[in-house]
């Protein structure tokens, strides 16, 4: 059956070609991104291009709006914006890490607020989450992106129960490491961070795992997570979490079944 | 060996019952708290009363540059402050989620940029971060509080990788149910939401069960947490986390042993 869906963060990455896949399996795809000339393209695979800032209150408003004037239903919402602030928590201005979670948490909250009561009113609809395999594990110089992404899973297992007797479904997705501009929007804000810093070893292993080729080379295509996206999107019965994309497997197995101390000591043996 | 030590939230609960058993083991205790009326007592057990709100910048700063002046050193930092804001995502308006944000998260990581530099400079120190046993699970109805504190799981992790080259150690301890006013606050936080919301039946078992006299008394006593608090302060090598209090083991030994559907139909079932 053909839903009506709006997903955050089109303009690149898994967003993008989640977009493509949806609306080529016949739904009704609304993409949305602040980069609107990035969106242009998408036109053509049927996909309606809808600019938004999930920070800016207004922006969401009008989106929902815009999805029931035309549509009058909203069947799935993927909250897929989102991005990394790389750096020493001593050195990433408080400001800065307030701007991470507008975006992976706050914004989607509210976006999610706007949709619930249409969802709750149908009996039926799904909040796709997409959360990061670092929502369970963690880096260095991570600190903030895995507050949002460990926050935002919290978030959702709670979601989950509270919508479920009125039908709503939540559902999270955790890829791994993925071929996106994730790893060079986080590099700048490193970049930013790394000068004048006491964390300088850090910042330079980090930056030569960055610099490595093979690391990238085994990054999964985003067109695997793609199809992730469609199934947690549309499959009559949604799994709770969806987890999929290089490394994602091993880091949650080791870190799950033998502890932190074995996690921390494999992690030393990946950077060094 | 005698320590410095900051601890914020102590006006009453855990903190207050940290603060008095550090200092009676002959630890230099401050004391952080806006109720300054409610710390004057704590005087007479010799912990030193500091008034301050933790969501303000210029409290944190003035608190640690009044330990450092007067004792010349900081070596550990307990941050403790915090509450829980219960109920429905669809019916909290974002702000006060920020808001529990701020005091539960950002205001502790403020405090602990400014205590980082002069432990580096001393070559050790220790962050300990209260957090929650739904750091790790999650309850009905406490998706921001549940959010906040599977925020300050992976965000300590990650500091704790970077803070450790310099000597510093942090820990986290996750709490159960603690007999504190943590449940009070809960209640009256919930209290607010009106009787048409269409989560009105959970808001109800919820609220009811927390006030219900058998569960308040079920609930583990401060002093025994305080020595958990105690101890993850001062001792020699610390453990990455201490789990105290009622139901945190069974809950969280639940959700990792046999999944997220058991530990609904147990746990959360139970609750609502």
């Amino acid at each position: 059956m053909s839903k009506v869906i709006l997903i955050t963060g089109a303009s690149a990455g898994i967003g993008r070609e989640a977009a493509i896949l949806m609306a080529q399996k016949g739904h009704k795809v609304y993409a949305g991104a602040r980069r609107m000339d990035r969106l242009a393209m998408l036109a053509d695979h049927g996909v309606i291009p809808v600019q938004m800032d999930v920070t800016a209150g207004t922006d969401n408003e009008r989106a929902v709006n815009q999805v029931i004037d035309t549509e009058g239903r909203i069947d799935v919402l993927i909250n897929n914006a989102g991005f990394g602030v790389y750096g020493p928590v001593e050195d990433v201005p408080l400001d800065d890490a307030r701007y991470q979670f507008e975006v992976n948490l706050f914004g989607l909250a509210h976006l999610t607020q706007l949709v619930l009561p249409h969802m709750r009113a149908q009996g039926s609809g799904r909040i796709v989450n997409v959360s990061s395999v670092g929502g369970r594990i963690f880096i260095p110089l991570g600190a903030w992106y895995h507050a949002t992404k460990h926050a935002l899973e919290g978030w959702s297992d709670c979601l989950r129960y509270e919508t479920a007797p009125f039908g709503i479904q939540v559902v999270i997705i955790q890829p791994g490491a993925i071929k996106t501009e994730f790893g060079d929007v986080a590099n700048v804000a490193l970049d930013r961070y790394a000068v004048d810093t006491a964390y300088g070893d850090l910042v330079g292993l980090f930056l030569k795992l960055r610099d490595n080729s093979r690391t990238m080379d085994r990054a999964t295509d985003a067109s695997v997570l793609a199809k992730v996206y469609l199934k947690a999107a549309t499959a009559r019965r949604p799994r709770r979490r969806y987890v999929k994309g290089a490394f994602a497997r091993p880091v949650l197995f080791i870190r799950k079944w033998f502890g932190d101390g074995v996690y921390e000591f494999a992690l030393r043996g990946i950077v060094r | 060996m005698s320590k410095v030590i900051l601890i914020t939230g102590a006006s009453a609960g855990l903190g207050r019952e940290a603060a008095i058993l550090l200092a009676e083991q002959g630890h230099t205790v401050y004391a952080g708290a806006r109720r300054v009326d409610r710390l004057v007592e704590l005087a007479d057990h010799g912990v030193t009363a500091v008034e301050m709100d933790v969501t303000k910048a210029a409290d944190n700063e003035r608190a640690v540059s009044r330990i450092l002046d007067n004792e010349g050193r900081i070596d550990v930092l307990i941050n403790n402050a915090g509450f829980g804001l219960y109920g429905p995502v669809e019916d909290i308006p974002i702000d006060e989620a920020r808001y529990q944000f701020e005091v539960n998260l950002f205001g502790l990581a403020h405090l602990t940029q400014f205590v980082l530099p002069h432990m580096r400079a001393q070559g050790s120190g220790r962050i300990v971060n209260i957090s929650s046993m739904v750091g790790k699970v999650f309850t009905p109805m406490g998706a921001w509080y549940v959010a906040t504190k599977h925020a300050l799981e992976g965000w300590s992790d990650c500091l704790r990788l970077e803070a450790a080259p310099f000597g510093i150690q942090v820990v986290l301890i996750e709490p159960g149910a603690i007999h504190t006013e943590f449940g009070d606050v809960m209640v009256a936080l919930m209290e607010k939401f009106p009787d048409a919301s269409p989560y009105h039946s959970q808001i109800e078992s919820l609220s009811s069960l927390m006030a219900d006299p058998g569960a308040v008394e079920h609930r583990t006593h401060v002093t025994a947490a305080a020595k958990v608090y105690a101890k993850a302060a001062t001792t020699r090598r610390p453990r990455r986390r201490y789990v105290t209090g009622k139901l945190a083991r069974p809950w969280m030994y639940t959700r990792k042993w046999f999944g997220d559907a058991v530990y609904e139909f147990t746990v959360c079932r139970g609750l609502l």
